[in-house]
């Protein structure tokens, strides 16, 4: 085998599409790569599920993706290529090390460049009853059916806001699982104002389109500017209530609705997944056009941290499409720090990229300014409704903790011990930040983000054993806390 | 503080799969939940499998709240169970084995107890 150690070595987080791009890019550059990711095979959320469900063809659109994904992951090959699939990434460590867990044992990397491309999670939305089993995520509920064929539950109510609504109940009807509506919070003349801006982009259009005809054809009616706004049942969903919404989502008088359901898939957006870059310090940015809080970066996707990069949701909420080209982007980047090509060929390929970038972008700041919760969201909540989950922590000893004078989630969190969950604050801040801002009227940049810190999952002690010492003292502080 | 095994044992024996059909599974195989056989095909994970016998409830918060599938993607921690003796696996995450001992995450909860008192 040929020695390889001098060639430098690109570790990138997350096998989504913005990985796999950013890996193709940087094997095409000569560099050495270490594709990681968590699940068991490479894909991401969007790819995986499509590419494992391929044996259950439905005829669908999807058919075209997997086909797709099956030519990205064509180009992930040879000697430079390794893939570190069940692979957790738990933290990093200045400048740029990574610290994973395989199996039982942890290890930290030190390449050359990280390309940060761990993606997005769903928000939830925080109501009486949202804790209740048959509550679930409706990006997880996609998940659930295209990778192992299995529906949510017999009758399912879907509610939220974006484009994957649509989709997640023609899934599932198509599926043969029962679907009584798809509830939206954006208003039904939302789309039509931001038309023009989806000219040249007749696939999406199509997309939501097909989807519209799949509701149509299993007589799934769409009820736009509702908002769901409490479940009930004995130890399970058995029956949700909804509501017509003004433009902000408050709810308006005597419009409430009440179905009978097993299954409730909510979806209210995605929320970047930044705490990875924030425990770098890679400096972070909110903008409601990028879907809130994402990892800041340049036109050519590095952070505010030498040799680390960022592509796809990470950089802002902004779908598959931008996904790639933000991957190829921050690959040829690092490639570039990295001296494997001269800055006359950057520019040659980067110009096209980034205008590529800047179109796709202008697709998702519509989408995002359509599909955004309402700022009256929160209202629905009641003072002994669990905000967080792991903890079970109540709006009720949020409202304390203000009453206080805090905005800051750090502070509430250190009163409440909210966020301090296994979950690590990942379904309950985006809801608690939310609440905060419609309560005390505090802007996002005042009540901030919960300090990220080592590590990022729950890991075993024993795991810890072979680490550095001062390395294994930072994680240790963190499991006192 | 309710407990909800009773019931969910009796809905489990009533629901039809909700397996999507017809796709092709390659040979079932059964792992225990509680004490129960379920049966589940390769591929999925302890999740998909409970979810498709219709068991909804895998756990109980220390303040004796039920809870099951959130995220379906491994990052919520809110199907937790006890896989082999081994406590807090993530369910979604985790995949189906033929003879799996698959439990409520009882030492989770008790260790969660503990915590607070």
């Amino acid at each position: 085998m040929t020695d390889r150690s001098n060639e430098p070595e690109v570790v990138v987080v997350g096998a989504g599409p913005a990985g796999i791009a950013a890996a193709t890019m940087l094997l095409s550059q000569g560099a050495r790569v270490t594709l990681i990711d968590e699940m068991p095979e490479v894909g991401g959320q969007y790819y995986k599920q499509r590419l494992a469900a391929r044996g259950l063809s439905r005829g669908r659109d999807l058919d075209e993706r997997v086909e797709k994904s099956q030519d990205r992951l064509a180009a992930l090959h040879g000697e430079r290529f390794t893939a570190l699939t069940g692979t957790l990434v738990w933290g990093m460590f200045a400048p740029h090390q990574v610290a994973i867990l395989r199996g039982e044992r942890a290890d930290i990397l030190k390449p050359h460049a990280v390309i940060l491309a761990g993606g997005a999670m769903e928000r939830a939305a925080a109501f009486p009853g949202w804790t209740l089993p048959g509550v679930v995520m409706a990006g997880g509920v996609q998940t659930l059916l295209g990778r192992e064929g299995i529906l949510p539950g017999r009758r399912s109510l879907v509610a939220g806001t974006g484009p994957l609504l649509l989709a997640v109940a023609a899934e599932i009807a198509e599926a043969g699982g029962q679907v009584v509506g798809v509830v939206e919070g954006s208003q039904a003349t939302a789309p039509l104002r931001h038309l023009h801006h989806f000219w040249g982009q007749m696939r999406r259009v199509k997309e939501a389109w097909d989807y519209r005809r799949i509701l149509d054809r299993h007589d799934i009616p769409m009820y736009n500017g509702h908002v769901v706004i409490a479940a009930r049942g004995d130890g399970r969903v058995e029956e949700v209530t909804f509501a017509q919404v003004d433009p902000e989502w408050q709810v308006l008088p005597e419009t409430e609705r009440t179905v009978a359901v097993d299954t409730l898939c909510l979806h209210f957006g995605f929320e970047a997944l930044t705490e990875i870059a924030r425990m770098v310090e890679c400096e972070v940015a909110y903008d409601p056009d990028r879907g809130g809080w994402h990892v800041a970066h340049d036109d050519g996707m590095r952070t505010s941290n030498a040799g680390i990069y960022v592509a796809g949701q990470i950089a802002g909420i902004g779908g598959a499409d931008l996904a790639e080209s933000t991957g190829a982007m921050a690959g040829l980047s690092a490639a570039r720090d990295l001296d494997l090509l001269g800055e006359r060929a950057y520019t040659a390929q980067a110009g096209p990229l980034q205008r590529e970038i800047a179109h796709r972008r202008d697709i998702a700041r519509v989408l995002n300014t359509i599909y955004s919760p309402g700022a009256a969201l929160p209202d629905l909540v009641t003072p002994d409704t669990i905000i967080c989950r792991c903890e079970e922590v109540t709006a009720g000893e949020i409202d304390a903790a203000l009453a206080n004078g805090t905005v800051s989630i750090n502070d509430i969190k250190r009163r409440t011990r909210c966020g301090m969950g296994m979950c690590q604050s990942r379904v309950c801040s985006p809801i608690v930040r939310a609440y905060v801002e419609r309560k005390v009227g505090a802007t996002a940049e005042e009540v901030s983000l919960i300090t990220a810190r080592p590590p990022l999952r729950p890991i075993p002690l024993g795991a810890l054993a072979d680490l550095p010492e001062e390395q294994v003292g930072d994680v240790m502080t963190v499991g006192g806390e | 503080m309710p407990d909800n095994a009773a019931e969910e044992k009796g809905r489990h024996m009533r629901i039809e799969e909700l397996r999507e059909q017809p796709v092709e599974r390659g040979d079932p195989f059964t792992f225990t939940w509680e004490g129960e056989e379920v049966t589940a095909y390769p591929g999925e994970s302890i999740l998909g499998a409970l979810v498709a016998s219709g068991i909804r409830t895998l756990r109980q918060t220390p303040g004796g709240q039920p809870r099951g599938m959130l995220c379906g993607i491994g990052l919520c921690f809110d199907c937790l169970v006890t896989v082999d003796g081994v406590p807090s696996c993530r369910a979604c995450v985790t995949p189906a084995a033929a003879g799996l001992v698959v439990e409520r995450n009882r030492q989770h909860e008790w260790a969660a107890e503990g915590d607070r008192s």
